[in-house]
């Protein structure tokens, strides 16, 4: 073991026991462990943003560039100015305009991926699953294929009434005012279940990978102590 | 006349990429384009993020408020990162070796307490909650993935529990498709509304 590798060892050995520290109660020693964290990933951020989106998306074109790529700049530079120059409260307005330019990008980008990257994909794997070709005598279908197909039908359409949460245009009495219609009462029931054993499928893979990590630091402690103190 | 000038911004940009989807060879140029600018500004705007965390942790040292002492050594941690990495680039081994061996432990402790916060928590779960429908499916999920993720059962030669393991793998996604479409189409809407100006996020202008 070099020094250098045991030097950043140890650095790792003290910062785990601090952050570690925080199951016997916030203390000093962890709030020291994550301003040292938070400072040095600022400063990596700051870097990273530097080295791999202004670097080369803005000042290498403007120093290597052709004169169009240059003049093509100046449409963003216009708007980085706008930007840094509504941070004073009194030019806060001129901010709207890049934020503006970003707003409309995202929801493009949102309205994109929320159609062709969710709801067509998600939407034909349920109907897929109703396929005539799997579901057919001639296919022979197993009955977890069937039941597979009918427990992802009613969990997506229950799971999606729970959050339904509209009423009658024209209701007859004071109840239809304030409750939802009745079909819609009980597959939200439904979809509470679900959501349910979902939360607790994600809960479950989080808490395992908490673990792991748990048990990573663990060995990794006893490691570092037993080369330190036991001779490797 | 502000206020239309913004709108029309919002919707040409949003338009264009949106129309890029199904004319991707004919506008790839001007979606490359339009793409690098945001890309930059949210670069921009994540420095100056980063300007205001400064900000504050320089005002909390010089006012000598209560965490001076943190903010100090934030400080320093972030000088340090930023001078180091500018000098001698992100690609540098002492760069790499400090990120690897001070983010990846903090990082892991943290995850670490995760769990015991977790477990904390979901033991609080029913006595918070109550017996609800949701309680219910939530503890059955839990308890139900822990199983079957400890392969605690032989399915080799058994091809009923085979089927049967697989099955009740596939539960806990059917409520996973529908909260992915309700996201989905919640994105949607938000994604219209801001898109035709019914939602400003970026302000009246």
């Amino acid at each position: 073991m070099t020094l250098s590798t045991l030097a950043w060892g140890v650095i790792g050995l003290v910062l785990t026991v601090m952050v570690l520290s925080y199951l016997i109660g916030d203390n000093v020693f962890f709030r020291i462990a994550a301003h040292v964290f938070v400072g040095l990933t600022a400063g990596y951020f700051a870097v990273i943003i530097l080295y791999q989106i202004v670097w080369p998306y803005l000042i290498s074109p403007l120093i290597n560039g052709t004169w169009g790529e240059r003049l093509w700049m100046i449409a963003p530079l216009v708007l980085i100015l706008l930007l840094v120059i509504s941070q004073f409260p009194k030019l806060i307005k001129l901010g709207t305009i890049p934020l503006a330019y970003l707003a409309g990008l995202t929801a493009a980008l949102v309205i994109g991926g929320a159609v062709f990257g969710t709801l067509i994909p998600q939407s034909r794997a349920v109907v897929e699953a109703f396929d005539p070709n799997r579901l057919s005598p001639s296919a022979n279908p197993s009955w977890r294929v069937i039941a597979d197909a009918g427990v992802m039908l009613i969990g997506t359409v229950a799971t999606l009434s729970y959050f339904h949460f509209g009423r009658k245009s024209q209701p007859a009495d004071d109840l239809e005012k304030t409750e939802r219609p009745k079909v819609f009462e009980v597959l939200s029931k439904v979809g509470q279940l679900f959501i349910g054993v979902t939360l607790g499928g994600i809960f479950t893979g989080i808490f395992s990978s908490a673990v792991l990590a748990l048990i990573d630091r663990l060995i990794f402690m006893g490691g570092m102590i037993s080369q330190l103190f036991g001779g490797g | 006349m502000k206020k239309m000038l913004l709108a029309a911004l919002t919707l040409i940009v949003g338009l264009t990429v949106l129309a890029g989807y199904f004319f991707r060879a004919e506008l790839s140029p001007v979606l490359t384009l339009i793409i690098d600018w945001g890309i930059l500004l949210l670069g921009v705007a994540g420095l100056i993020g980063l300007g205001y965390l400064v900000r504050m942790h320089l005002a909390r040292l010089f006012r000598r408020e209560k965490g001076g002492f943190y903010s100090l050594i934030a400080l320093l941690g972030f000088v340090f990162s930023l001078a180091f990495g500018l000098v001698y680039s992100p690609h540098h081994p002492f760069f790499r070796d400090l990120i690897l061996n001070v983010q990846v432990p903090v990082e892991a402790s943290l995850l670490a307490i995760l769990a015991v916060s977790l477990l904390y928590a979901s033991l609080r779960l029913i006595r918070t909650r109550g017996w609800t429908l949701l309680s219910v499916g939530f503890l059955f999920g839990a308890v139900l993935s822990l199983i079957l993720n400890l392969a605690f059962f032989r399915e080799e030669g058994n091809p009923l529990l085979a089927e049967m393991i697989a099955f009740l793998r596939g539960i806990p996604m059917a409520g996973g498709r529908g909260i992915l479409l309700g996201m989905a189409l919640g994105g949607l809407i938000v994604g219209l509304r801001v898109l035709f100006s019914i939602n400003r996020p970026y302000g009246e202008g």
